[in-house]
Parts: structure tokens; sequence; C-alpha cells
């Protein structure tokens, strides 16, 4: 079998265990202290429910630094999308049902495993 | 004893034909000076002579020869004495009749200076003289074949690249080339995957704008194969690209430690300008049922897409290899049936004489099962958001080394990238042509969603056989239609 017909080629590279999570609207993140705040005033302490080490972080870290007014609509809806990385060697699916719990959160996903298209699925 | 063992004169080996290296053979040096028509002297054996209105003439050029020590002065043409003096004395009547061969040759005279370093400068002293219209070393001649060094270097592929050919077979790049010189200047193309061989022989310099790269040899024989198809070099090795005037740009789907292509999406938007072009050279597996599909699949995935087109980008996407059907009702309003603005590329059967056979063990039990040509390939994922379709099946290009190996991985090439992930990079490469051709004629671009309906409108119908048309993958891209749309 020739190299350009075969499967999807095996990963080489350790990335860490993680969850995707969109928030529901009128939800905001307070980065310094790990937290999701409603526009109430209701927190999420995220740090609660998740093992040591683990963290949360905008899924797309450049949007979360530039001037909202400057976001389209698109890039606005990108930035209620966030990682919920784990320690290495934590299973994602341990914690799926946890997260799921927080009020602030409309869905949770595993990510994409991506692989190339190259292979016969 | 030891004895050397000679070296054959021909060679063979993977990564082609190697022929020795041929040397110049070591001649006298001589110098060939043309004598003027109307000049009225002819050499002897002696010296340069002639009628006494010239002697001033003719001894200002045996001065030059004792000068540099002749060691033989003879006609270039091996024409004798008696008739090279018939046609210099009869020069001035001669001029007004036709001149023959015979009259042209008999001014060429070839000097052979004793030292062989005095060539050159006898060269110069010769043609300040008024009876020499022009002094000259001969050319130092070589083979024809080896003259550039090409039987040392990489095979041409070109020809095997059918997908470059006219439609319907190919998608016309080659005609479009010649028509319309579309071949991407002003363009660039962002390919989002995991690896590339930066320093492949036939790519361009290309930009590493973002994540981290995966290092393992199918990443980058895959991205290789890619850049491969849109970007490599017109030369006289290897393949060329679709659009190899375009610049060349890669964003690893690895950022911040974890797969985002989101973010590499974002990242890819921030660095490019409208009329640029996003490819997408990833698939993932459904939640829902385990099978390769297109990543618009994924939310934050489909808001990066509409939000680069929404910024003029245009986004090619492979739909992935999982013999998916998209309008299936488990995605009824999942991504893989809203349009984002992304063309979703399909994966076809090529021509034929593209397609292998490489027995019952693959799984191809008949050529007939394999399908016709621009039907819908086994594997190739299917639905309304697929917009149109390419050879998902050996498209030659750089990288893995099946058609070329050896040791060097610059110098690999392939005859078999398949998949969309091959079917991708030649819409990519195509829109890409049509973007230049765009900028170069009313010096903006197509609006990305223009530029999908323009590929679609003026594409080669997708086929049915053994597949049905229902299982929709789109038309093939026909540049020469699309461009004189443009």
């Amino acid at each position: 079998m020739f190299a350009s017909m075969g499967p999807e080629s095996k990963r080489r590279i350790k990335t860490r265990p993680h969850l995707v999570v969109r928030i529901r609207d009128g939800w905001r993140f307070d980065e310094e202290k790990s937290e999701f705040v409603s526009g109430q005033g209701q927190r999420v302490e995220t740090k609660a429910d998740l093992p040591p080490r683990s963290r949360v972080e905008y899924r797309i870290p450049q949007l979360a630094k530039a001037a909202r007014k400057s976001l389209s609509k698109d890039e606005a809806d990108m930035l209620r999308y966030f990682n919920v990385i784990l320690p290495s060697g934590s299973d994602p699916l341990d914690y799926q049902k946890i997260v799921e719990q927080w009020p602030c959160v409309e869905d949770v996903q595993l990510p994409p495993e991506s692989s190339l298209p190259n292979g016969i699925g | 004893m030891v004895r050397k063992r000679r070296k054959k004169s021909v060679e063979i080996e993977s990564a082609g034909f190697v022929s020795p290296k041929i040397r110049p053979r070591k001649l006298p040096k001589y110098v060939i000076a043309e004598l003027r028509h109307d000049s009225r002297i002819a050499y002897e054996s002696t010296g340069f002579a002639g009628p006494a209105t010239v002697e001033k003439t003719f001894k200002e050029l045996n001065q030059i020869l004792s000068k540099f020590h002749v060691k033989r002065i003879e006609s270039h043409f091996g024409m004798h004495t008696r008739q090279i003096r018939k046609h210099s004395t009869e020069a001035p009547s001669t001029l007004k009749q036709k001149v023959t061969a015979e009259f042209a040759q008999a001014g060429f005279i070839r000097i052979t200076p004793r030292a062989v370093k005095d060539a050159d400068s006898l060269v110069k002293h010769l043609n300040k003289s008024k009876a020499v219209w022009k002094a000259v070393l001969p050319p130092e001649l070589t083979p024809a074949g080896a003259a550039t060094g090409t039987s040392t270097a990489s095979r041409n592929f070109e020809p095997s690249q059918g997908y470059l050919h006219s439609a319907p077979n190919g998608i016309a790049a080659m005609q479009a080339w010649a028509k319309f010189r579309a071949h991407g200047r002003g363009v660039t193309i962002c390919d989002i995957e995991g690896n590339w061989n930066f320093t492949h022989e036939d790519l361009p310099r290309i930009r590493h704008i973002g994540g981290t790269l995966i290092n393992n040899l199918g990443w980058r024989n895959h991205g290789t194969a890619v850049l491969g198809e849109m970007l490599s070099q017109p030369n006289r090795f290897g393949t060329v690209g679709i659009s190899h005037r375009a610049r060349g740009f890669v964003q690893s789907f690895i950022v911040g430690g974890i797969d985002n292509p989101a973010a590499a999406i974002v990242n890819a938007t921030a660095k490019l300008k409208k009329g640029d072009i996003i490819l997408i050279e990833l698939q993932a597996r459904s939640p829902l049922t385990g099978k390769y599909i297109a990543l618009q699949y994924w939310g934050d995935i489909a808001s990066a897409i509409r939000a680069a087109v929404d910024k003029g980008i245009t986004v090619v996407e492979a739909a992935g290899n999982g013999n998916e059907n998209f309008n299936l009702p488990i995605y009824n309003n999942s991504g893989l049936q809203k349009d984002y603005g992304a063309i979703v590329v399909g994966a076809g059967i090529p021509p034929t004489n593209h397609f292998d056979y490489f027995g019952p063990d693959y799984g191809f039990n008949r050529y007939e099962w394999i399908g016709n040509p621009r039907s819908r390939i086994w594997f190739s994922n299917y639905g309304r958001i697929v917009n149109v379709q390419a050879w998902g099946w050996h498209v030659t290009s750089c990288g893995y080394g099946d058609a070329q190996g050896g040791p060097d991985e610059n110098r690999w090439y392939t005859l078999r990238f398949s998949g969309t992930s091959s079917a991708s990079p030649i819409v990519t490469g195509a829109a890409a042509c049509i973007q230049s051709r765009a900028l170069a004629k009313y010096n903006k671009p197509l609006l990305p969603k223009k530029l999908r309906a323009l590929l679609i409108k003026t594409g080669t119908p997708q086929v049915a056989g053994p597949r049905p048309l229902s299982e929709r993958i789109g038309p093939q891209p026909n540049l020469l239609k699309a461009l004189a749309m443009v």
C-alpha cells in the first residue's frame, strides 16, 4: 500500500485533553478569577469542579484581546466558546456531565479530533 | 592488491537517471576571423596578401600575426588558397550580385596561435583591423541534453498532471494560463493542516504563520503534496502548481497546545486580505456516526469560516472521506446542512488512465466498480452543501516518494495523492487563478460567494454511475469557461 493512499497519519504530538464549551448569551468570563459571570451577577466558579492544574480559556484568544465593537457578529459569537483544559492523563468524558451542569453552559462537546482527509474513511 | 573499480558510464538510482559529468574536451584554441567582402585581401600560407591598393591593411594584419607567433592559418571551411584568392579579387563586382555560399565562406579564416593564452588578445587585435568584419573564439560545445545538468536533476512529472489538462478530464489550467495569463499572481493561499516540507526543491518560499508543527512524516508529506498541487514551480523538473504565481502561507491547527482549527482559521484570517484563500485540509469523526465529516459541523469552526468569508476571504474546505451523507436527518440544523460561505469540495473519479488497479486485496474487484470519471468516488462525503469536486485519486504532486524517492526528502514526488485532500487543492488553485484574473482586470477580487457561484456555473457536471447524481458532489471546475466570464 502506498503512503499517499493510506489512512490518516498517526499523530505524534501530545495535546492536552479538553472540552469545548459554548456559554449562554448574557454571560461573560472573568479571566482573573476563572469564573463565569451572568448579567445579574451570578458566578460560576470553574476551579471548584475541575481537577488541579485544569484551566479555562477562550477558544479564540486572539479575539478576546480585540475591542468588542470591532468584532463582527460571527467573531462575537466565537467569544462564547471556551476550552476547558484538563491535566494530562484525565479523560474529558469524566468531566463532560459536570461541566454541563454549570448554569452558564449552553453546550459541551469533545473537540473534533482532526485528521487528514487523504485516506479512505 | 586493490583494484580501482571503473565508474559506470551511466547509472540508474532510485532518484532517477544519472549520467557521468561531461568534461569539455581539450582542443587547441583558435580564432575565427571573417574578412570584409570588399577588403580584397586573401590569405596565403605565409600570411595575408592582396593588391597594392590595400597593402597598408594586409601589412597591419601580418604584423598582428607575427606579434602572436601564429602556429597555423587556414580556411575555416577547408577551401584552397586559389579559390580564396579568386573570390577576394572578384569582390567589388560580386557585391552587386547575389552572394554565394562559397563566396561567403572564403572570407572565414581560422588562426591558431602558438600560445593558447594569446587567443583572447588576438581576437581583440583582429577586431581593430578595417579588413576584419568580426573575429571570435569558437563556442565550447557540449551535448545539448547535458548542458544544463538536467540528467542529474529530478525527473519531470508534469506530463502526468492530468488534472491540469482540458475539460472534461481536467480543470483546463494549462489552457487558462496560456489564454488568460492567470497564474495566481497577487493572491495568497493559506493551507491549514499539520506540517509541510519547507525545503522541497519544487516549492517556493512558504511562510509559517502560526500553530505547532506535528513532527511526523505522514503529516509532512500530506502538506507538501497539497502545496505541490497549487504552488510547485514551473521548471524542467517535478510538477507545476495550478496557481504557481500565488504566495503560500501555512498555519497548523494545533494552537495553544490543543486541536483548535477555529483559532487557526481566525489567525489566518488576520494575516490575509480580501481575495486571498484559506484551505482547510482536515476532517474529523462525527460524534453521531463516527464517520469522517467536514469541520464546519462544529459551531466555533463554522463561525470562524463565516467570519473569514465576510472579510472577503475565500474558504475552501475538504468535505472529508467518510462516505457520509450530509443530508441525513441526524444532521438537521447542524453545520453540515448550513451554508457558511465556504466552497466545500468532494472527491470525484479521475479519468481511467489515472487509476491504477491494485487487485482485489485493495478492495477493487473490477474496473467497472470504480465508476465513471467525475462520478462520486466511493469514500467522498456528499450532500447539498458540497459545491464542487475534483480528482480524488492518483493526483501527481510533491512528497511521499512513490514516483521519485531516494535519501533526499526534498526531491520526493508522488503519483498517488488521493482523497478529498487531493481534490481540495485543485479547487483552491483554480480559485486563486480566477482571483488573480479579477485583480488584473478590475484591480479588485471577486467576493467569495460570487467566486463559488462562478465555479459551479461553469464547471463540468457531475456524472452518475455507479453512484447516483443524488449523492451530490457538484461539478468539476473548468477554468477556461470560468475565466471567460470574469
